[in-house]
């Protein structure tokens, strides 16, 4: 019911065990294997660090001129798998953050299309829609449920500057994806968000019982904590109050910590040790204790969430950029598999000047010179025999052109 | 209540600010990661290989399912040639891929239902009649087959429709052909092991017991190698879950009641007697067969998400949708009368009052699937008798939920949202009086007015409507205001104490004073319970904020006064059956329900036709329309086409909204 959680189709019907979300998700990876059983091959221009030729699509064989690579990226590596590439996870965040924040969407019809995303991307692969229009489908959708209707026009003009390549012009592209989408939601449309159960936990905090009253800063951080929470899974196997409880929780924990010092190694124990506490951890943990919430669900939820953060220090937005790009814009490449060149993945590693990537005009996020924390290249070359391309060109434009990818 | 002030502060999120302090904590968690990711990746890895191996062990299509996907992209390059390589491909555009895997499992209505006829129509749409139970055993006959077939959504034709990926799809359901095959061999094998668990391959079980997951997770593809495994998982996981089973919204449907259990019950004459009512809602102008998707409307929205989360005795029941050929149905379970066509049987030739034990019995059960609604957070926005549904054997459904909306929450007032709601009669004075934030006591009134109008048998504020004047805005409905005027007395700040804050106050002012004279009228219409003259004055409260409330109301001595006990079955007691619903068959628009899948023969044209639809161009999109209410078409179906002057004529219709 909409009224109540617990009789939600929320909980009845979206809501997994973790076992049964992995299964859901091994289903759907063996779904991609099935479908895209070749992986996705990507070219990158590497320069060996000396001189910037502009003669790129020659095919040298001088290692100091630059030279295009080919390599596959095998359908089991785990980038672009929604589970698993937290690239992606964040990339869709922020998909859904500027085009929320362009339109003046409220957040709480964001983090509703949030939900439709992953739980779209649990049945479906990113492989096989584009992901650009299923973001721009997700908040027009969560839009007209949560009672802030966007004209479909302006929605889509502004997907389309946002993102030029992936929007088509046509409205109506994304009022057919819409159709799709309820269908693999199944019309499950109501969703249940933790900012409710917040405000709740903050009243009742504020009881003489309890006695802890929150600042505005300390309400802020929690609810922007929950707002980043939506890239995690949590959402698919909690209910929401529990992920308001361990956003607080950590809110609490940190409050103390920013105010006070910022060494960093104490925040940990902050957060854990027991001799520490701060008089408002000593009553948020009373009112844990006292609230008969499964702890071990918080527990999990503000491990998932700090584990979102460390994923969060390697974020690589273009390097997940260039593998929507390679993965939506083909280029035109001819298939037959004549030129081989060997260990595509060896050697491609070069300076990490990265590429400014401002093609599609989303320079919001700052490039950080983080080395991409997913080239675990061992598992590159294994299974696939990568179907190479002597002569294939340059993704030019693509953001590519002007600097490396490091791997 | 977080405004749009902090919207631009809050929707960051707390990465940046946090990202340094979390750095101490996260070494440890980060090792365990780790671990676990490889861990993952070995044993997926191994699983692919297990399916490759697999795939050329077992057969020749999955081998052919590649290098067909090969020869696509061939095919697009030579399409796509030397197009601007910025440009996304077309499959990127229309979701190509994806969309045939999805159209090639589809179920139609039509395979499940068998049209009779129409029952409403009306700019929404048209409500039909539909006998379940079509779907019959195609072979293997028994329960488990048939909710997984229903599930995995089935083998039969289905090859219809490839609308935009010629290429891909008919491979594709080669191949999906084949799991199914599979899947059912391995159900078979469940089913002899007695065990529930019919769909391992499809469904979210919540499973409680983890030891499942490891085999489990070897769906589909591995299916026919872990069969014996399988059977010892599954009686695990039948010890662990008794939960189950959620479905398609194409397909079987979750609520299991009547639809599945009678539609699967091998005795076939339950399954003949199942029927249901299927709203179509129109998404395209008048007559001319869509062409393109528009944006579902607001309404239809509304009524998917409101009901598919909603269950109550007393609210028509959704039993599935179908999300088909750019329309959607909506299935719900059938009810054999309607409260507009009950009082209009009382009504004609001439007046016979309902007898008060079913009007008691009646109100007590709006009232309570209004308090549902109201305990909910949900206000209907749209009672009125044609919106009252009675069941066959007397129970009272609430239907139409299509201008009904959530009241917790709100992102935008209910005022913006839609500027006129409620049917003109049935409007509450607040309303009237323009009130930007209204409450759940608008639903109050009008139930008060439903109540008024099964004692009397005709419109208790029978007012006119004034037109919406577009550049005005919304105008003042003076000539309602009169007929509550004159029944119900000038109001006065001393019974409605904010009453001067209203918009329309001015307007108010300019009437002139009537007395209060609901008793003389109750009277006079020959009601004799002084009880139900007091809830109807409490119903029919002008202060929204002293008017009782749906909980309350149940509670009122009306209703529980010992003498005169509520029945369940509003027609305990009578003698005489109200006539069936009129069904149209003329109309041969109940063809266009389906008109592509009348015979699944007829694929070749059928492709065709939705091939040029998906190539044609965007028409008029704009904002939908409103979609109005049932009232008149029920209004039609109970009288035919001829209603007798003087009677009620033709309801008014809820105004265009925005």
């Amino acid at each position: 019911m909409s009224g109540s959680y617990w009789t939600s189709t929320q909980r009845l019907h979206w809501q997994y065990s973790k076992a049964a979300l992995a299964r859901q998700r091994q289903e759907l990876w063996v779904l991609e294997c099935q479908l895209f059983p070749h992986g996705l091959n990507i070219v990158m221009t590497t320069r060996q660090n000396k001189e910037a030729n502009n003669n790129i699509n020659g095919n040298s064989t001088d290692p100091q001129q630059p030279t295009t690579t080919v390599k596959n990226i095998p359908i089991i590596h785990r980038d672009l798998h929604y589970d698993r590439d937290f690239n992606l996870r964040i990339y869709c965040y922020f998909l859904i953050m500027k085009l929320g924040r362009r339109l003046n969407i409220r957040q709480y019809a964001l983090a509703t299309a949030h939900i439709y995303l992953s739980r779209f991307l649990l049945k479906a692969s990113v492989r096989e829609v584009n992901l650009y229009l299923l973001v721009t489908t997700c908040v027009y959708l969560a839009c007209k449920v949560e009672e802030c209707p966007q004209y479909i026009r302006t929605l889509v003009s502004e997907a389309r500057s946002l993102w030029p390549e992936f929007i088509p012009p046509d409205p109506t592209k994304v009022t057919e994806f819409e159709f799709y989408l309820l269908e693999e939601l199944q019309s499950y449309l109501v969703v249940h968000h933790p900012y409710d159960a917040m405000e709740q936990i903050i009243d009742v905090l504020k009881n003489s019982e309890y006695d802890l009253n929150l600042s505005n800063e300390d309400v802020q951080n929690c609810w922007s904590l929950i707002n980043d929470s939506y890239i995690n899974d949590v959402h698919l196997i909690y209910p929401p109050h529990i992920i308001a409880m361990a956003c607080m929780f950590i809110t609490i924990s940190l409050q103390n910590n920013n105010s006070a010092n910022n060494s960093n190694s104490n925040s940990m124990t902050n957060m854990i040790s027991l001799e520490n506490l701060t008089p408002a951890q000593e009553k948020f943990n009373k009112f844990m204790a006292e609230s008969q919430v499964d702890l071990m669900e918080v527990m999990d939820t503000i491990q998932q969430q700090i584990t979102l953060y460390d994923h969060w220090d390697k974020y690589h937005e273009p390097w997940i950029k260039f593998l929507l790009h390679t993965l939506y814009l083909r280029p035109v490449m001819n298939q037959t598999p004549s030129g081989s060149l060997g260990g595509g993945c060896s050697g491609t590693s070069a300076g990490s000047n990265n590429s400014s990537n401002s093609n599609s005009g989303n320079n919001s996020t700052p490039n950080k010179t983080v080395n991409k924390n997913s080239s675990s290249s061992s598992t590159n070359s294994r299974d696939v025999t990568p179907t190479l391309n002597s002569n294939s060109k340059n993704i030019n434009g693509n953001g590519l052109n002007n600097g490396n990818i490091a791997l | 209540m977080y405004n749009n002030n902090n919207f631009n502060e809050r929707i960051t999120g707390k990465y940046y600010q946090y990202s340094h302090s979390l750095n101490g904590i996260l070494s440890q968690s980060q090792q365990q990661m780790n671990q676990q990711q490889q861990q993952q990746q070995q044993l997926q890895q191994q699983m692919y290989q297990n399916s490759q191996q697999n795939s050329n062990n077992r057969d020749l299509w999955q081998n052919h399912v590649q290098s067909q996907l090969m020869g696509k992209k061939q095919l697009g390059n030579t399409v796509h040639g030397r197009t601007p390589m910025l440009m996304a491909n077309n499959d990127v555009f229309t979701i190509g891929p994806y969309k045939s895997r999805k159209d090639s499992t589809r179920i139609s209505v039509l395979e499940k239902y068998e049209i009779i006829g129409y029952i409403a129509a009306g700019t929404y749409g048209k409500v039909y009649k539909a006998k379940g139970g079509k779907m019959k055993n195609e072979g293997l006959a028994d329960d488990l087959n048939r909710l997984n077939r229903g599930r995995s959504a089935d083998i039969l034709m289905n090859s219809r429709r490839d609308s935009d990926n010629k290429i891909a799809h008919p491979n594709f359901a080669l191949q999906q052909r084949s799991i199914r095959n599979l899947d059912s061999a391995n159900n078979n094998n469940f089913a002899t092991s007695g065990s529930n668990n019919s769909d391992t391959s499809r469904i979210n079980i919540k499973s409680t017991s983890k030891s499942n997951v490891s085999s489990n997770t070897l769906t589909p593809t591995i299916n026919n190698i872990n069969i014996m495994q399988g059977n010892g998982n599954n009686n695990n996981n039948s010890n662990g879950t008794t939960q189950s089973v959620k479905d398609n919204v194409s397909v079987t449907s979750t609520t299991s009641s009547t639809a599945v259990s009678k539609s699967g019950t091998p005795n076939g004459k339950k399954v003949q007697s199942v029927y249901y009512a299927i709203k179509k809602f129109k998404s395209d102008k008048e007559g001319v067969e869509q062409v393109h998707y528009i944006g579902i409307s607001q309404s239809a929205c509304r009524e998917m998400a409101l009901c598919r989360e909603l269950d109550n005795k007393h609210l028509t029941k959704l039993v599935e949708i179908f999300l088909e050929r750019k329309n959607i149905y909506l299935v719900y379970e059938y009810a054999e009368h309607d409260l507009l066509q009950i009082i209009h049987y009382h009504s004609h030739p001439k007046k016979r009052l309902i007898p008060s034990k079913m009007v008691r019995s009646i109100m007590w059960q709006i009232l309570d699937g209004v308090s549902f609604l109201h305990q909910n957070w949900i206000l209907h926005r749209d009672l009125k008798p044609a919106n009252i549904m009675v069941t066959a054997d007397g129970c009272v459904k609430i239907g139409d939920l299509g201008l009904a909306r959530k009241f917790s929450n709100l992102l935008q007032t209910l005022y913006t949202g839609d500027k006129v709601v409620v049917t003109i009669w049935y409007r509450a004075p607040e309303l009237l009086l323009g009130a930007r934030h209204y409450t759940p006591a608008i639903d109050i009134w009008a139930a008060g007015c439903i109540f008024a109008e099964l004692i009397g048998l005709q419109p208790l504020f029978k007012g006119e409507e004034a037109k919406m004047d577009s550049k005005k805005g919304v105008p003042f409905q003076s000539n309602q205001m009169q007929r509550i005027l004159e029944v119900l007395g000038t109001p006065t700040s001393k019974v409605w104490k904010n009453l001067h804050k209203y918009p329309e106050y001015e307007n108010l002012a300019k009437f002139s004073k009537y007395r209060e004279n609901l008793a003389a009228w109750y009277h006079s219409t020959g009601g004799r319970d002084n009880q139900g003259l007091d809830l109807l004055h409490k119903l029919l409260n002008y202060d929204p904020i002293t008017r009782i409330d749906a909980i309350t109301s149940l509670e009122h001595s009306y209703f529980t006064n010992g003498d005169n006990p509520v029945c369940e079955s509003v027609f305990e007691g009578l003698n005489y059956h109200y006539p069936a619903r009129r069904i149209h068959t003329e109309d041969n628009d109940i063809m266009n329900v389906g008109r592509p899948h009348k015979s699944r023969n007829m694929t070749s044209q059928s492709q065709i036709m939705s091939h040029s639809a998906n190539n044609a161009t965007l028409g008029g999109l704009g904002v939908n329309r409103r979609i109005l209410a049932a009232a008149a078409a029920a209004a039609a179906a109970v009288s035919g086409n001829s209603l007798p002057p003087g009677s009620r004529g033709s309801e008014p219709s809820r105004k265009k909204r925005r």
